[in-house]
This record gives structure tokens, sequence and C-alpha cells, in this order.
């Protein structure tokens, strides 16, 4: 129910912006160029997993992706990373342990016209992760009848597809150096488990359920064309001063 | 360009905030039981009985059902580790200060099952073959309506009581 309500706010605020956005430019009727159809391409990092990493015990990701910049509106892209949870539960002696690669694939698209740095953006992915994990109950006891043992299990499969929302922002810090967050809400399309319970952690996706939400702040970095001209603004697009 | 780092950065402690908060969600009925339905063997139909029922088990000095009275169905715990229980069901009939016990043996396998590590660990069980034997001529006869004892079973077992079983 509060990820209803969360991901209830989350749309109104990017309707909200939208209707702004295209408000101000109705506003202003200022017919602006598109940029080039290939405006360059940029890799990143996400300063979220260290970050996380140094807060929370109970999961991490450490991420980089790359993408393509097309008419400074449409950016393909595709992040890696490998994520990690290494989690003792808070009131027994449970151990979970997961650490594999993941994937994501998908598109954002820049809803700012102006070509001034400043994005503001909102996407669509799809992610996969294949990993393995591992639980472990060192005092699992029948707690009516006799008996208890260790019950431990390493190296379960398990499999997690599943698409993730985005709303975020980003702008220029220096030269061909950006800065940039969104928030995600992530839901779980399948996922194959062992027969002896579903993983805690899905690497890339977060704790496990049927949704989820997540965030990254991306350091980016623009290569070849756009980095080339240390700068924002291309040679047809118009920029009108406020 | 200052205006722009700080909003960018703002949310930078949400995010962290959203990392570091934590909450333990366990399955709020976490307790695997075999459920154990009364019927009349004439119409089929439940049946509340009206003596006072207690189950004891093989291998444990606990007792599984504590003088129930104007039951209709059961709860019971199954054994984590053994391939077969014996419920011992004793109806005990005050009028007649008589008792009636039948012995229903539950042959399984067992299958751990967990969730987050924060929860506990429970067993889950799937029945191979049920069967029941008693002194009297109490329960006509029973039946295996859901192999499956998990979080999410109601009724495994249903058992037809005789008809003069009142």
């Amino acid at each position: 129910m509060p990820h209803r309500k969360i991901s209830r706010y989350i749309c109104t605020l990017l309707l909200i912006s939208l209707s702004l956005t295209t408000a101000n430019a109705e506003k202003k009727k200022e017919v602006v160029p598109p940029a080039p159809l290939f405006c360059g391409a940029a890799v990143f990092a996400d300063l979220s997993g260290p970050v996380m990493k140094a807060v929370s015990s109970r999961f991490d990701q450490m991420e980089v992706g790359a993408r393509l910049n097309f008419r400074d509106h449409f950016f393909p892209l595709c992040e890696l990373g490998i994520g990690e949870s290494d989690r003792e539960g808070k009131e027994n002696n449970n151990t979970f342990h997961t650490r594999a690669p993941y994937f994501r694939v998908g598109m954002d698209y820049n809803f700012n016209k102006k070509h001034n740095g400043n994005r503001l953006m909102g996407g669509l992915r799809y992610g996969y992760s294949a990993f393995k994990y591992d639980f472990e109950d060192p005092t699992f006891a029948d707690p009516i009848y006799a008996g208890n043992g260790n019950f431990k299990l390493d190296n379960q499969q398990g499999k997690a597809h599943w698409l993730e929302f985005t709303v975020g922002c980003e702008t220029k810090l220096w030269s061909f150096i950006r800065l940039g967050w969104n928030l995600r809400f992530k839901a779980r399309l399948k996922q194959h488990a062992s027969d002896f319970g579903s993983p805690y952690y899905i690497p890339g996706f977060g704790k496990n359920g049927s949704s989820t939400f997540g965030g990254t702040l991306n350091l980016i970095f623009d290569v070849g064309r756009t980095s080339k001209k240390h700068n924002q603004t291309y040679p047809n697009a118009l920029i009108k001063k406020q | 360009m200052s205006k722009n780092i700080l909003a960018i950065l703002a949310p930078l402690l949400g995010i962290t905030l959203l990392a570091s908060c934590e909450s333990i969600d366990c399955t709020v009925d976490n307790v695997v039981t075999l459920g154990i339905g009364f019927y009349d063997a004439e119409s089929g139909s439940a049946k509340t009985i009206s003596d006072t029922l207690t189950v004891t088990a093989n291998g444990t000095d606990s007792i599984l059902y504590n003088q129930g009275s104007r039951v209709s169905s059961i709860k019971l715990p199954l054994s984590y580790w053994q391939e077969a229980d014996t419920l011992n069901l004793t109806f005990y009939d005050a009028e007649n200060d008589a008792s009636h016990v039948v012995t229903l043996s539950v042959k399984k396998t067992n299958t751990p099952h967990h969730e987050s590590p924060d929860c506990p660990t429970t067993m889950f069980h799937e029945i191979k073959e049920i069967a029941f034997t008693s002194a009297t001529q109490y329960v006509d006869s029973i039946t295996l309506t859901d192999p499956k004892v998990n979080y999410a079973s109601q009724e495994n077992i249903k058992i037809y009581l005789h008809p003069t079983s009142d």
C-alpha cells in the first residue's frame, strides 16, 4: 500500500513537471531546432553503491553504464553491475549471502526542450540477473518434537527479470563531467528460486519482493563528439536569453 | 552552477536515508500446521463434535490439542524430521464417561523453507499417505484433500465421523 502511494506521488510530480514544461514552452513560443541526430556518448558510474555499502549492511551494488545520445532527447543505455548481500538475521543466527553480476538495458528520454545542459529524464529499463545464493540456519530446531539440526544451503540457483521505471535529472558540473540522479520503481516480472525458498536479495533489483524502490547517483563523463566541444550547445540549436 | 549542484546533490540524502531504512517483514501467519476437518459420514457436511477432543503424538510429551470442545476443525503441528507421525486423537464422551481413541498415521516428506534471514526457518511437508486405526466405531473414513502442508494450507485431511459418534 505505501508503495502505491509513493508511486502515485511520483507519477503526479512527473505529470506536473511535464505540464509545466509544456506550458512554459507554449508561453515563450520559442522554436528550438532539433539537436543533431547523434550527439555523442557517455559512460557513467553509480556513486550510491559505495554510500550504501558504508551506511547499510543489507546489500550494495557497484554499477557502471554507457549510453548514446540522439537529438539530446533519446538515450539508449546499458548498465552493468555487481550486487552483493551479506546479511545476518537481526533476532537469530540465520545468514544469507550472494554476490553476482546483473545488467539492465533501456532508454531515457529528456523532457527538457532546451539544450542548456540540464536534463529532466524519464526512462524504462529491463533488468536481469542469474545468481547463486547461500542460506544457513545453524540452530534450526523443531519447537515441539525432538530434534534439531544445521540447515545449510549452498549455491542455490536463482534468476530474476524485472522492469524499472525511472525519473531523474542531471546537470553539467564541468566541461565533459555531469552529475545526475534518478529514482526507480522496480517491478519484478519473474523469478526462479530453489524449492527451499526465495532469495532475500536479487542483485540489481534489491530486496526481493513483487516491487521495490531504488535510486542511483551517477557521475557521467561525456565522450566523443560532445566532450570535444566541451560545452553542451549544438551548432543548429537556438537558445534564447531569458 | 552551485545551485545546480545543490539541487542535484539534495536527493543523495534521500537515497542514503532510503538505503539505511530497515524493516523486518516476515510472514505474519508463519506457523505451518496440518489442517483437519470433521464431517458427518452420512450427509458429508461439516460436523461440530460434541465430545471433548485431546490430541497427543508419539515422539513428544507435548499435548498438541488440549480438551477442545464443540470444534469442527483443528490444526496440528507435524514433526520436522520424522518421516511419519502418529497422532492420537482422544474423543471423550462426558455423558457416558467413555473415551474413543483414533490413531492417525501420516507419512510425509519434509522440506525446510526460508524467507528473509530475519525470519525463522520453518518446515513444509508433503503428505504421501494417511491411515487410521480405531478400537471403536467412531471414525467412518478419512480422505486426503490437500497433501501440501505450508503457510497457505487450510484443510489437508477430512475425517468422516460415524453417525453414532454423537
